[in-house]
């Protein structure tokens, strides 16, 4: 065992982690306010890769140079997404506002099949090649090796984190969607528009997820099956606490690097199961997730 | 139990029901045709080489039945999706095998269904082919009715090890998806090294698609092999690996086998990230499609599809797709053989005409003469890319183990 | 005639059948159920076979998830570990099939008790991942105990043998399997007239005041997981014994979703919940399938976007049950009968 080469696995597995707490946190915002587990969060993320796929080739099309992804791509993929969201949440989710939250997830497991199989009727299943917004460059810092594109991943990954956080805390829109978490008739009677709230955070989510469809769908092809992914992340969104933005970061990291352990010690074929049983042991130990919110019922 | 009217409809109902879905999904009065049926993978994680695979077995079969079919009669072919789960091909295979029309062969599609099929080919049995390579399928005895339309994968390794040794490699990697198809060689590969005199200083495993791939090459990066032998992929996965080793800037030598080797892929690759992919290089047990001028039968696909496309056709005909024709052509000999030898067309005797060729000119799909041992075609030769010709080139002869 | 569902006795209101309506539906069902063998060809006895396993798995998964409110993502992982249990105990022991399923029942809900000890600390959705996590080691384990299960590349299985004679084709594997599928749907019908079924609705509700009015949440909470695994490894042995080959890859998480959503579809805490969800996971596939053969007979080229097609409809069908019936299938069954029941005075 040489210790360098398990900080350069630590690294890169923590720089993953990045990319998953970009993913998780869409799936927190969602569970937070409507108390739905949004299953096809991952699959929300694929269409978004689409979207930015077909906004670079629309982009190339035009003639506008390596810029116009930076400066126009992006951020239209980010408002697309969000509309996309708005309409998911107004034509899907909105009818089943007060059903029973189990119909719900349901629901969001219908949507899975929708969306994959719009995604394959739109844009074929033939594996995408979208432009990654970092090319792939390897460093050597002290002896270890740093993927520039991972990097810069962690960082966007990071600024969009810290930026929906204090959103979350800071902002109107922000209280409003806690006071909706915390009790939905009371923030509906204190004239809070809960429905908007809803709207917003699937927005959100959807933005979020698409910018992480942006920055996975380059690393690997692109095809109907990138939704998969999302079920990956579910540990993560459990090991946080579900409804915990905090929690989700710090879960991100911890999975992420767990993964990459595991493949270190053990061999690739543990990468998906050691996290799993290491978060069934941590659930064991703290029943509500690392900064989960401990429900407190009356009887 | 008193017969009221509301029983009497519940059971008109069923009664009913159940003999619409009974109906053959074509009800064709002739029955002096071949009926071909299988499963493809037009969803799910393979859909791009299902679909593209299928339409050109449909223009296969169009071009059968124009040249006068096989044996004086015309083909219909029965396809329908499974989304590469294996239980959904068996149930896919079920359904043809209890229509009024049974088929005479069954085309599998993925390794996992031709395990599942196996019980059910002891009792109705039928000719069965598929895309596997899987090496367990290699095996008259325990798969009587099964065979492979190439080489096993064990055998792509065996091809694959020797290259490695005749290009002075000393050491060598295993990266392989953590699937049945990616560990089916792997035992075999070891144990081929070792009485090659080749060290494997490292296996990697992956999942099979949408990889992150970077702590996968680190460990690769550590152990340096000469070369590194990946298996058990198809559109994804590979390429990211080399694109990453060599931004790792690692000098390793990469090798693929069949699925893994797709020049649209390689092509885009190239597009994306620049001439990665140059230099590597796999087993492939048909000659590419741009080889035609060496293949009669690539000529005659080629004529057809020109006239049926006109410039629509790019001219090109990915290797997903040749593994099936392939496959089909072995049927197709096979039924030729029986009727010729005057026997029933039945599976035993497909099969047994199909485990008895020799020598037989595949109109140059293969480079050597096709004789089918133990079920499968055990040839192929080494192709390499190169970035510049967008082309995979052969760096071998053709070598049969 | 019937003006109204009114009960006179507590031996009408525990009845099984409720009313004569329900009684002759039943008898009609299993008629039904005598004659289909004999009515349709074997693919369509093959699908019939198909929904009796689903049906036992979702009724332990509804015992589950339905009644004592525990939900589950394991379930696919447990029916494997049953069908596994199933195969191996049958090729060492080389023991007759009523042996053996037993057996693997046993052994299945044994497993289920180890992965049920979480929930007597955590609860909801929580509960929910631990069963997941689960999912992913039941299936490591079945692909990486190769000297046991032979790995990935499966394992087979003599078939089930009745008086001698080996029950290999369709119509023969049903008769076996379908009856069994009855009994365990009608012993689950039972058990929510007894005071063990009560108790898991109890907990359902609420697990606090459940524990207040003493229902034992650790016995009763582990007896559910019991049952419910037991349930998966009955539904795993008969799956065993109609495929006689099995795959690691068949018992991954995708299967326990199919089987949550057969159960929210049919309808949850329904008897006949299950069934119906059973049948819409298995028949509406097909039925989609036939029905986008029918589209496109003349231009079978356009494959790729029918395909595609068929998964979206799919995808759609579950949403608007959900949205126009949240509470399934089998609440519409229900509306129906109602008004069959009171009819000429339906409202």
């Amino acid at each position: 065992m040489n210790i360098v080469y398990v900080i350069e696995d630590s690294l890169t597995g923590l720089m993953t982690g990045g990319v998953y707490a970009l993913i998780a946190v869409g799936i927190v915002f969602v569970f937070r306010a409507t108390k739905v587990f949004n299953f096809a969060h991952g699959t929300v993320m694929m269409i978004g890769a689409y979207f930015y796929y077909t906004i670079t080739v629309v982009l190339g099309d035009l003639g506008l140079g390596t810029w116009a992804i930076y400066v126009l791509g992006v951020p239209l993929t980010l408002l697309v997404s969000a509309l996309f969201g708005a309409a998911i949440e107004r034509i899907v989710m909105r009818p089943m506002l007060g059903q029973n939250p189990f119909a719900m997830i349901m629901v969001t497991i219908g949507l899975i099949s929708v969306l994959e199989g719009s995604a394959a009727v739109i844009w074929s299943t033939n594996a995408k090649f979208p432009p990654a917004l970092v090319g792939l460059n390897i460093d050597f810092v002290a002896g270890m090796a740093i993927n520039r594109q991972m990097l810069a991943s962690f960082l966007i990954a990071g600024i969009v984190f810290a930026a929906i956080t204090v959103l979350f805390l800071k902002s109107k829109a922000g209280v409003a969607i806690r006071a909706t978490a915390s009790d939905q008739s009371t923030a509906y009677a204190m004239g809070i528009n809960v429905p908007r709230v809803f709207s917003v955070t699937w927005m959100v989510a959807a933005g979020t997820g698409a910018l992480a469809g942006v920055l996975l769908a380059p690393l690997n092809s692109l095809t109907p099956g990138l939704g998969q992914v999302g079920l990956s992340v579910i540990a993560v969104v459990i090991l946080g606490g579900l409804d915990s933005v905090i929690g989700v970061l710090l879960a991100a990291f911890i999975v992420g690097w767990l993964e990459a352990m595991a493949n270190h010690f053990l061999g690739g074929d543990f990468k998906e199961v050691v996290p799993y049983a290491v978060v069934l042991l941590i659930i064991l130990i703290r029943p509500y997730g690392l900064l989960g919110t401990r429900d407190v019922e009356r009887v | 139990m008193k017969v009221d009217r509301r029983t009497v409809l519940k059971g008109t109902a069923a009664v009913a029901a159940t003999s619409i879905m009974g109906m053959p999904a074509i009800v064709q009065a002739q029955s002096k045709k071949w009926v071909f049926a299988g499963s493809s993978p037009l969803t799910g994680p393979f859909a791009q080489a299902g679909t593209t695979a299928l339409k050109d077995l449909l223009d296969w079969v169009e071009m059968t039945n124009d040249s006068g079919g096989i044996a004086g009669r015309p083909v219909e072919l029965i396809h329908e999706d499974s989304g590469y789960v294996p239980t959904n091909s068996l149930a896919n295979f079920k359904k043809a095998m209890s229509a009024d029309e049974k088929p005479i062969f069954y085309s599998g599609d993925s390794t996992g269904f031709m395990k599942l099929v196996a019980p059910e080919l002891n009792r109705t049995p039928v000719l069965c082919g598929g895309t596997s390579f899987a090496s367990d399928l290699a095996n008259p005895a325990t798969n009587p009715f099964q065979y492979i339309a190439g080489p096993t994968y064990q055998a792509m390794f065996d091809i694959l090890l020797k290259h490695v040794k005749d290009n002075g490699g000393s050491t060598v990697a295993f990266v392989y998806s953590d699937t049945e198809f990616g560990r089916d060689p792997i035992e075999h590969g070891r144990k081929a090294a070792a009485a090659l005199g080749l060290k494997v200083v490292h296996e990697e495993i992956t999942k099979a698609a949408g990889a992150e791939v970077q702590t996968h090459v680190a460990q690769l990066r550590r152990a340096n092999p000469d070369f590194v032998i990946m298996h058990g992929y198809v559109t994804g996965v590979w390429p990211e690996i080399i694109g990453t080793a060599r931004a790792f800037k690692m000098e390793t030598k990469f090798l693929g086998t069949f699925w893994g080797m797709e020049k649209v892929i390689a092509d885009a690759v190239t597009a994306k990230a620049g001439p990665i992919l140059d230099g590597y290089a796999g087993v492939l047990p048909y000659r590419y499609f741009y080889e035609a001028k060496d293949s009669p039968s690539y000529s005659k696909f080629f004529a057809f599809k020109k006239q049926k496309y006109g410039d629509k056709f790019p001219g090109y005909v990915v290797t997903w797709s040749l593994q099936p024709m392939f496959s089909h052509e072995l049927a197709k000999n096979a039924i030729e053989a029986t009727v010729n030898a005057d026997k029933e067309v039945n599976a035993k005797n497909l099969i047994a005409a199909l485990g008895a060729i020799k020598n037989w000119d595949s109109g140059g799909y293969m480079g050597q003469p096709v004789t089918v041992v133990n079920h499968s075609v055990p040839q192929g030769r080494v192709y390499s890319y190169s970035a510049e010709t967008k082309l995979f080139l052969p760096v071998s002869d053709w070598i049969v183990t | 005639m019937l003006i109204g569902d009114y009960k006179a006795t507590y031996a009408a209101d525990e009845a099984i059948f409720r009313s004569w309506p329900v009684r002759y539906g039943f008898a009609a069902m299993v008629a039904g159920l005598v004659l289909l063998p004999f009515a349709a060809n074997s693919f369509i006895v093959f699908l019939a076979t198909q929904v009796a396993i689903y049906t036992v798995a979702i009724t332990g998964l509804n015992i589950l998830t339905g009644y004592t409110g525990l939900i589950s993502l394991g379930h696919g992982a447990l029916v494997g570990v049953g069908a596994y249990a199933t195969a191996i105990l049958a090729n060492w022991l080389g023991v007759p099939f009523w042996v053996v399923i037993p057996m693997a029942v046993a052994v299945t809900a044994g497993v289920g008790l180890m992965f049920g000890l979480p929930s007597l600390r955590i609860r909801g959705l929580y509960l929910t991942i631990a069963t997941l996590a689960a999912s992913f080691i039941i299936v490591f384990v079945i692909e990486h105990w190769g000297s046991v299960t032979n790995g990935d590349s499966g394992i087979t299985l003599a078939p089930a043998s009745v008086f001698g004679i080996d029950l290999v084709s369709d119509p023969q594997k049903y008769a076996l399997i379908v009856p069994i599928a009855v009994l365990a749907v009608l012993f689950a019908q039972n058990l929510f007239r007894t005071r063990i079924g009560r108790a898991f609705i109890a907990i359902r509700d609420s697990d606090y005041s459940a524990e207040i009015i003493g229902v034992g949440l650790t016995r009763y909470k582990l007896l559910a997981f019991g049952l419910g695994s037991a349930y998966a490894g009955l539904a795993g042995s008969l799956w065993a014994y109609n495929f006689l080959a099995l795959l690691p890859t068949q018992f991954e998480l995708q299967l326990s979703i199919i089987f949550l959503a057969a159960l929210v579809v049919g309808g949850s805490a329904r008897t006949l919940g299950p069934v119906f969800g059973a049948v819409f996971v298995i028949l509406i596939p097909e039925m989609l399938k036939w029905v986008f053969g029918f589209l496109t007979p003349f231009n079978p080229t356009i494959v790729e976007y029918t395909a595609p097609a068929n998964t979206i409809a799919y995808g759609l069908l579950i949403i608007v049950f959900m949205i126009f019936e949240p509470m399934g299938l089998a609440a519409i069954w229900t509306r129906i009968w109602r008004y069959i029941n009171l009819w000429p005075f339906s409202p």
